[in-house]
């Protein structure tokens, strides 16, 4: 649903409430009382919703994600002008939304890969407004990157399955598919967010 | 005889009106809250959704609920 939708569902269920508030006396009778279950009820439980689940979307949102101060320096290395890093490559070439960049590939394409994302999101508010905010180097994923969320994409592309590297030795793309060779820390697409190193970066400039 | 319009006006004690009128300036709140933290995309955005506006609709919707309750008593 359209967030301008939202915002105006959300206006007038408050004008409907607030009609009620300042005509209580309209409960008296039976069509006041259907109009307040309906103002005070029904229609609040509806906007309630409609606006979490609207936040719950933003919250996929690479604005969202860099709007904290310690994600500056990951949002940068979205824009290394090198095609070496596995980010800035996905982000500048659009082999991944923009507007979710972020969260395309740290969400677990599981079950439950959702839901576990958004609670270290709220986690990791949490940590930036009541707990001690690390240092953007010291920040790591909860677990080793799992070759599943690459394979989202990648698995059945022509260039991953026929590439002459991944097909070097026979077993190579059956240990990729299986987890058993990391696609990051294996030394093949090993630069991933160096954001320690981003004071050498040149950075790519996208034409208006 | 007749039989009295469905209608018709029923009285009701004045502190279910006054609860009916709190609940609504509850929801009012919590509405309020949720429509500027939709015009913003930011973290605090959604923590006011959650923790403010949330409770506060959360609070007028039982507060009504109990207005219901109480008025259906003898």
């Amino acid at each position: 649903m359209p967030a301008s939708v939202i915002l105006v569902f959300c206006f007038g269920a408050m004008l409907i409430a607030l009609f009620i508030g300042f005509r209580s006396r309209l409960t008296r009778s039976r069509e006041g009382k259907m109009l307040a279950f309906i103002a005070l009820f029904a229609l609040p439980i509806m906007a309630a919703w409609a606006g979490f689940s609207e936040h719950m979307e933003r919250a996929e949102s690479t604005k969202f994600c860099l709007s904290c101060h310690v994600m500056d320096g990951f949002g940068k290395s979205l824009y290394i002008d090198d095609p070496s890093y596995i980010p800035a490559a996905h982000f500048q070439n659009n082999r991944i939304p923009r507007d979710q960049a972020c969260y395309t590939c740290h969400t677990n394409y599981t079950m439950f890969g959702t839901v576990t994302a958004k609670m270290h999101g709220l986690r990791h508010l949490w940590v930036q407004y009541v707990g001690t905010v690390p240092k953007p180097e010291a920040i790591k994923l909860y677990d080793s990157y799992n070759n599943r969320e690459c394979l989202h994409c990648h698995l059945g592309a022509r260039d991953f399955e026929g590439g002459t590297t991944h097909n070097k030795t026979a077993d190579r793309l059956s240990l990729v598919k299986s987890n058993k060779l990391s696609c990051i820390s294996s030394g093949c697409h090993e630069f991933v967010h160096d954001v320690a190193s981003l004071k050498d970066a040149t950075f790519w400039k996208e034409k208006p | 005889m007749e039989a009295p319009a469905a209608e018709a006006s029923v009285i009701q004690p004045p502190d279910v009106e006054r609860r009916i009128k709190w609940a609504s300036f509850l929801i009012v709140a919590g509405l309020l809250i949720q429509l500027g933290s939709l015009l913003v995309i930011h973290p605090l955005a959604f923590v006011a959704f959650l923790c403010v506006g949330c409770p506060l609709i959360a609070a007028g919707i039982v507060l009504y609920l109990v207005s219901l309750v109480t008025a259906a008593k003898p």
